[in-house]
């Protein structure tokens, strides 16, 4: 308990700026949101009558433009997301390959605390975190809504953006605690987990209506949490995200394993 | 020698960042043609359009030209990109000396801290350019390779010299924080805190006239990449501004770095 509590405490002012971004972020675009889709609205029936492949190319989705949802989703969301897999890879680098940086892994090994232990008690302030950040999405995202949209809006698919990005962070911070294990400078250890996340990103929207890309988006997990998808069919991949959940809590399994060991380099 | 080293221990995220970038536009470019095929008649479809309507949502014809389709699909991710590239560069140039403690050793060599402090300086700024000259470099020759229509080759140079402002703000803007709160990842929040607002408020500013003046609060008005494509006119006058007044962030934190004392 005293470690998640030192823990938390030295990494709650990065929790608390990133709080305020995401509040002040909420309240813009949700603000915001009424206004945006009433200037849509014109444009949106001006939409529909262009070839599909244009619109494709360019990101457009004239049915989910419309939604008072639409705009967080399209728009606001590609920042939601590498955001908070920045946050997470940064915040998982900072709690394992910065021990090895500043060398207090070798104080920290001398404690009473058996390695283990030690593991389990980063991942729990990286969960703590990441649900912490996680509710604050989504209440302040409810809260907007309730308070600035008029239409009629969806919950599930408000709630289905929350969750998105819950699993956006777990997965990278998870693979950012592997990465750390593995290679223990923090320096590369956040260039190959962001290096990562762009790449996922990257090849999962840039190449949205590009030929031939179908199997590189695959290897994407923003391809099985599509919010386009969402916003159409008004449901949240809930089992989708699960699985990588799942599969984040088999890597941070896994890194604890290497940790356990693992020499540490001098 | 301090600048042989630094740029020796930074190569690795640099050529990171630049694959994953360079990889992106080398996808995107084969298909600049094929949009481009469906061209004429969108060109005849935003022309039949009355004029009050395409100014009400600044649809222009310019927008469906390669430089308009790769403006879209590829530089508003580039941007948030190499502004991510130069936030954590620049952490690591700097803040990392604080929290591995090696500052100490280094501010026992024999130079003085101006010294130190401008070869960190100097290896930020060459991987910068390095990084807007290879993408300026590989785009042009991606489309001459790839793309069969008419383009403007200077709108994407103006593309990169875009990026290379952001690297520069934002990392200036890193290095500021770095020498003020020594620690990284706080460093990284606050740089990238205000990376998004000003994102988010410029986008926000564009929708309505009466929320404009928050425009006036972001970089990204001074180089928006829609007038770009619409008036085909690169933004040189703000962009060599902004690169000044990042060199002017640059200074004030080697003043800082000179008198602080570091936090052991």
């Amino acid at each position: 308990m005293t470690l998640i509590k030192k823990e938390f405490k030295f990494n709650f002012k990065n929790l608390f700026i990133w709080i305020i971004v995401v509040v002040l972020f909420n309240l813009m675009f949700i603000g915001l949101s009424d206004l945006i889709a009433q200037e849509n609205s014109v444009f949106v029936s001006l939409l529909n009558k262009m070839p599909k492949s244009f619109l494709d190319a360019f990101n457009m989705d004239p049915e989910t433009l419309l939604r008072p949802e639409g705009m967080l989703g399209t728009e606001g969301m590609t920042f939601m997301f590498i955001f908070f897999g920045l946050y997470a890879s940064m915040l998982s680098s900072k709690l394992f390959a910065g021990e090895y940086d500043n060398k207090t892994i070798e104080y920290l090994l001398t404690k009473p605390y058996s390695r283990s232990r030690i593991f389990k008690n980063k991942v729990s302030v990286i969960l703590i975190n990441s649900i912490l950040l996680f509710l604050i999405f989504l209440g302040t995202e409810f809260w907007f809504f309730n308070q600035f949209v008029d239409r009629e809006f969806n919950n599930t698919i408000l709630f289905a953006f929350a969750i998105y990005l819950l699993v956006i962070e777990l997965f990278f911070a998870s693979t950012a605690a592997l990465i750390s294990t593995l290679i223990q400078t923090r320096k590369l250890t956040n260039s190959i987990s962001l290096g990562l996340l762009f790449f996922m990103y990257f090849g999962y929207t840039v190449t949205e209506g590009v030929k031939n890309t179908e199997l590189l988006r695959k290897f994407s997990i923003f391809y099985y949490i599509p919010i386009r998808d969402t916003l159409k069919n008004e449901s949240v991949y809930l089992l989708n995200s699960f699985i990588i959940i799942l599969i984040s809590l088999i890597i941070f399994y896994v890194s604890q394993k290497i940790f356990e060991k693992q020499d540490i380099t001098v | 020698m301090l600048l042989k080293k630094e740029l020796k221990f930074n190569y690795k995220p640099f050529l990171i960042w630049t694959i994953v970038l360079l990889f992106f536009s080398a996808m995107i470019a084969p298909f600049v043609d094929v949009i481009m095929e469906d061209a004429a008649s969108l060109k005849d479809f935003i022309n039949s359009m009355p004029k009050f309507m395409l100014k009400l949502f600044n649809i222009d014809e310019n927008f469906i030209t390669p430089e308009g389709f790769f403006s879209a699909k590829v530089m508003i991710m580039a941007e948030i990109f190499a502004a991510i590239f130069a936030v954590i560069l620049a952490s690591n140039v700097f803040v990392g000396e604080f929290e591995s403690k090696t500052i100490e050793y280094i501010l026992t060599k024999p130079y003085s801290r101006r010294n130190i402090f401008m070869k960190k300086a100097i290896t930020l700024f060459i991987y910068y350019t390095l990084f807007a000259l290879i993408f300026c470099f590989s785009v042009l020759l991606l489309f001459s390779i790839y793309v069969h229509y008419d383009y403007n080759s200077s709108i994407l140079m103006g593309f990169a010299l875009y990026l290379y402002v952001i690297e520069i703000v934002f990392g200036a803007l890193t290095i500021l924080f770095s020498v003020i709160f020594q620690k990284s990842f706080i460093t990284i929040s606050a740089t990238m805190g205000i990376f998004l607002i000003m994102y988010v408020a410029d986008m926000l500013g564009n929708v309505d006239e009466k929320y404009e003046w928050i425009r006036n609060l972001t970089l990204f008005k001074y180089i928006p990449l829609g007038d770009t494509v619409k008036y085909t006119k690169v933004y040189i006058g703000n962009s060599i501004l902004f690169i000044i007044m990042g060199l002017v962030i640059t200074i004030v934190a080697g003043k800082i770095f000179e008198k602080e004392d570091i936090l052991i």
